[in-house]
């Protein structure tokens, strides 16, 4: 077990002894920490780590401890919501709403066919969930328009372990972390994004000074400050830095040519896509002094394991998967993969998102089967025993796609689970005006922003009512039971799928139903036989198991002498290329064009590791005249995405309870802006006004906005700014990338005689040096009669408190405000 | 594989695959726009197509040939036009806020890539004709093939 010592992080509100505690696991972020969920008189009450769980030893995250707030909130919804003829949604029957779904469904299949139906899930769902819509999806209804948010977040990385080794799935794990002698966290802030696990990896480096830490990211985040060597290159400039680091360990002989000899193929056009990225050339793109890019690739050289890591810095910039698979490079040709202490552990941004990706839910076909080749068609035909030619076939289409779709009229349903893509998607104004052009079905414990376009809303059960597995970001699939009903008139996921289905009259090829399964654990059952022989079988699983083992990796088939399962990936250094190993046959790197079958068999890669020679390309919007700040956009320690359900923690609102923008110290005093004073920041798109937080944290030139805030009523959302262009090969959309202006929120005052600026200042709530900041004036503060001063429309002092635990471990400031 | 189809069919692909490499032509052979990293993309994927169409072309012409080999260039081709598509709608967003183009040269890209597309879902019951429809599914993405193949649901 990784960690010495347990702690137990507890959080309960109740009156007396709870009745009882209910194995769980956490459903925020893509940690994956064991959890008992506390019951008193039917209801949760609380939450405490489960002190056994490898992962956490009983520690548990900010948003993890108040999660299970949402579930008693007042707004919760209790009955299915129609749209009326007047545009209001009124409450119905759980029978109309299914009754109009499934009506609306069959009229779209008639009208427009299979894929004029879309669906866009989550990554937060259960597997089980999961697969049967995936099953639904393709069996039944037969479309391709199949997605889910963890697009959003995580499709670059899935694209990356497709492109370098053939199928999806996380080659390291935490246990790897806890050996490394080196760990890359690109684009990772792991300090806010994943609390416990930077405690582990905190807490080991305190102990021992390893692993040598490298931080890679345009702001100094809090997980940068801890880092022995930290990298603040230019917004964009990813695969730039990536390249000019393999330039030198190729030219330093930092290469382990027997391994890149009988285990990789690519290595000649990779050494010709990265002689002309010498550290000159590297520097001038990135920003980055020579001696820094050269510290890094010495380090990457030279060490004897290393872990590199990644998140949404390097999977939502420009080049998505291209980082992917240049990190892939650095370990192939290092020969750092498959070994204690070493590997790729780029992570999953959601809680099960993982689970989405291999259940078949989004992507491909359950059980990582390639939807290109027809001996997995085939295969499929016969698991579910329908005809093979009813099944799609080829990739699916991605939410981008499916907005394309509706602006041009070819889609007629989506129905939207678990997600609130009003507020997650970029470019949202867009996504909107062709949301409203469809019929919607949204399935969702609240009313979102989504729920304003939608024609159904079907309420759901939450976290602790219901059952099922997930798996993390280092394919652990931990368990979670139910701890309690749900309040009366809300249904699972689950269960309204099944519902659906039935509905629909989906039968396999002999008449039965098509989904024959009543309960979450027999839907697991099915879903093992089908993983069966393929790379993440699960057969060796049950949910006994997985809550007796506290979780278990996969693969775990039923032979494996493993009972906890398979710690790291490629310890045989067979990588799963060949022809029916492959989930996909790949994709051009540098276009995105699909291969086809017979291209990826006359690259002969044959369980050989696939390296790949990349281009950098510069974002497609960058700062310019008229907008001349970069922006990007990420996330806060103490919300989770639209904040559905950590806005309705009394605790974590409060933390961080409306949206700001963070703008460096030395360009707030060039535009001279006072640290809390509302500005409203402009794209070419739309704009939104904030407060304003002056750092120092960032770099000039470029603002921060966190994304979870996203109203229709105020104007916060990150995504009236964003862009919508999309990573060409994994689809996900580039947030971190775009240009804006700063726009101050100003009225005027005429400075009158026998007025003070002392005076005025206290009028409008400002100190002295506020008004005199605000308008540029010098010491000693003078103006004349008549001068016209601004005075800021509005102030708010923004302040993020420190995350206590985690300041046990470190002491400095979450953020440093800025003197000025 | 054997071939399915008439010397017909394969004179109305050769027709639209001819449209089709014709408008790739005045695209790649217009001076670069604005110079945006989507247009250097656009231009790296109508490369590849312009030359897998010629190819393509020249194997129609003959006498007799692989059918496994048109297959793929046919397969890259629909594949190729799949992502030039998704770029080129980037390409004019990115254009348009940026006011990096006129509005007309915007619209004119719009139309040849729409025309693009048409002409290769025009001759999908050609190649219905030539692979069958078994094979066609995994010849010709889904998008293109309207109404939709699938049977027996």
């Amino acid at each position: 077990m990784s960690w010495e010592n347990e702690r137990i992080d507890i959080n309960v509100y109740s009156q007396g002894d709870i009745d009882k505690w209910v194995y769980s696991t956490c459903n925020l972020c893509s940690v994956g920490c064991g959890c008992y969920i506390a019951v008193k008189d039917q209801q949760i009450v609380g939450i405490k780590g489960n002190g056994a769980h490898p992962i956490n030893r009983g520690r548990l995250g900010p948003k993890g401890e108040h999660q299970w707030y949402a579930n008693h909130s007042k707004d919760r919804l209790l009955q299915p919501l129609l749209r009326n003829r007047s545009g209001q949604l009124v409450p119905a029957s759980w029978d109309e709403a299914l009754g109009l779904f499934v009506e609306k469904t069959q009229d779209v299949l008639h009208r427009m066919g299979s894929d004029a139906f879309a669906i866009y899930s989550t990554g937060q769902a259960m597997l089980e969930d999961y697969y049967t819509l995936g099953k639904i999806g393709r069996a039944g209804l037969g479309t391709h328009v199949i997605d889910a948010n963890a697009r959003l977040c995580t499709s670059s990385v899935q694209w990356g372990w497709i492109q370098s080794f053939g199928v999806d799935g996380v080659p390291a794990s935490y246990e790897d972390v806890d050996q490394t002698d080196t760990l890359l966290l690109f684009g990772h802030n792991v300090a806010e994004t994943g609390t416990v696990l930077w405690e582990r990896i905190v807490s080991r480096k305190q102990k021992t000074g390893k692993p040598y830490l490298i931080v890679v990211d345009p702001r100094k985040t809090l997980t940068a400050q801890r880092a022995d060597l930290f990298l603040q290159l230019y917004p964009g400039t990813n695969v730039a830095l990536l390249n000019g680091i393999l330039h030198l360990l190729l030219r330093h002989g930092f290469v382990d040519e027997d391994f890149v000899q009988m285990h990789t193929i690519g290595y000649e056009e990779l050494e010709k896509s990265v002689a002309h990225w010498t550290p000159a050339y590297t520097a001038q793109i990135t920003g980055l002094p020579i001696e820094q890019i050269e510290a890094a690739a010495r380090q990457l050289g030279t060490t004897r394991s290393l872990v590199s890591t990644a998140l949404q810095g390097a999977f939502q910039s420009t080049g998505g998967s291209k980082s992917s698979v240049l990190m892939n490079n650095i370990h192939l040709i290092r020969g750092l993969i498959g070994k204690p202490g070493s590997g790729p552990l780029q992570m999953a941004g959601q809680s099960s998102a993982t689970s989405n990706r291999n259940a078949g839910g989004a992507g491909p076909y359950p059980g990582q089967r390639n939807p290109d080749n027809p001996r997995h068609i085939e295969e499929m035909a016969q698991l579910w025993n329908v005809e093979a030619a009813s099944l799609p076939v080829g990739g699916e289409e991605s939410i981008e796609e499916m907005i394309n779709r509706m602006e041009s009229n070819r889609l007629g349903l989506i129905w939207n689970i678990h997600t609130n893509p009003m507020v997650s998607l970029p470019n949202r104004r867009r996504a909107r005006q062709a949301f409203e052009k469809v019929f919607v079905v949204v399935q969702d414990p609240f009313l979102t922003e989504t729920t304003e376009v939608a024609d159904i809303v079907l309420p759901t059960a939450m976290w602790g009512e219901k059952e099922g597995v997930m798996e993390n970001s280092d394919r652990t699939v931990n368990l979670l039971r139910k701890a309690v009903a749900g309040p009366a008139g809300v249904r699972s996921d689950f269960e309204i799928l099944l519902s659906f289905a039935k509905g629909m009259g989906f039968k396999d090829r002999d008449g039965q139903p098509l989904i024959g399964y009543t309960t979450p654990e027999a839907c697991f059952e099915e879903w093992k036989r089908l993983s069966r022989g393929r790379f993440c079988d699960m057969t060796g699983m049950t949910y006994a198991k997985l809550e007796s083992h506290n979780g278990m990796q996969w693969p775990a088939p039923d032979t494996s002498a493993h009972p906890r399962g398979t710690v790291r990936l490629y310890e045989d250094l067979h990588f799963r290329t060949h022809i029916d190993e492959v989930q996909s046959f790949g994709r051009d790197i540098n276009t995105g064009r699909s291969r086809t079958m017979a291209e990826f068999a006359a690259l002969h890669a044959e369980g050989r590791a696939i390296l790949y020679a990349v281009l950098y390309e510069p974002p497609a919007e960058s700062p310019s005249r008229d907008y001349p700040f970069w922006l990007t956009t990420g996330r806060l320690l103490w919300q989770w995405h639209t904040r559905t359900k950590t806005g309705r923690a009394p605790h974590l609102h409060l933390a961080a309870p409306q949206g700001y923008v963070e703008i460096n110290a030395a360009d707030a005093q060039v535009l001279a802006i006072l640290p809390g004073e509302l500005v409203r920041i402009e794209s070419p798109r739309s704009w939104i006004e904030v407060p304003a937080r002056v750092v120092d944290t960032i770099q000039r030139g470029l603002v921060f906005v966190p994304f979870h805030f996203g109203s229709w009523q105020h104007p916060h959302a990150a995504n009236e700014l964003t862009v919508d262009f999309v990573d060409p090969v994994s689809k996900q959309p580039v947030f971190k990338q775009a240009s804006c202006r700063i726009v101050k929120l100003r009225q005027n005052y005429a400075f009158q005689t026998g007025d003070t600026l002392a005076e005025v200042a206290k009028s409008h709530q400002l100190t002295l040096e506020q008004l005199a900041h605000a308008n540029r004036l010098m010491p000693p503060y003078r103006v004349d009669v008549g001068t016209e001063l601004e005075i800021p429309l509005s102030m708010v002092d923004v302040v993020i408190p420190p995350y206590l635990p985690y300041r046990e471990v470190d002491i400095k400031a979450r953020f440093e405000q800025s003197e000025d | 594989m054997e071939m399915r189809g008439g010397t017909r069919d394969l004179a109305r692909i050769n027709v639209n695959l001819q449209r089709m490499l014709s408008l790739l032509l005045t695209v790649l052979q217009s001076p670069p726009v604005n110079h945006n990293p989507l247009e250097f993309r656009l231009r790296l994927i109508l490369t590849e197509e312009q030359n897998v169409l010629r190819r393509a072309l020249r194997l129609a012409q003959q006498q007799s040939f692989a059918t496994s080999e048109f297959q793929t260039l046919i397969a890259i081709i629909y594949r190729d036009d799949e992502v030039a598509q998704l770029t080129v709608r980037e390409w004019i967003r990115a254009s348009t806020w940026a006011r990096s183009a006129d509005r007309d040269s915007l619209v004119q890209m719009e139309h040849r890539f729409a025309q693009m597309r048409r002409q290769l879902e025009l001759i999908v019951p050609e190649l219905t004709q030539i692979f069958g429809v078994a094979q066609m599914r995994y010849i010709v993405p889904a998008k293109y093939r309207d109404p939709p193949l699938e049977v027996t649901r």
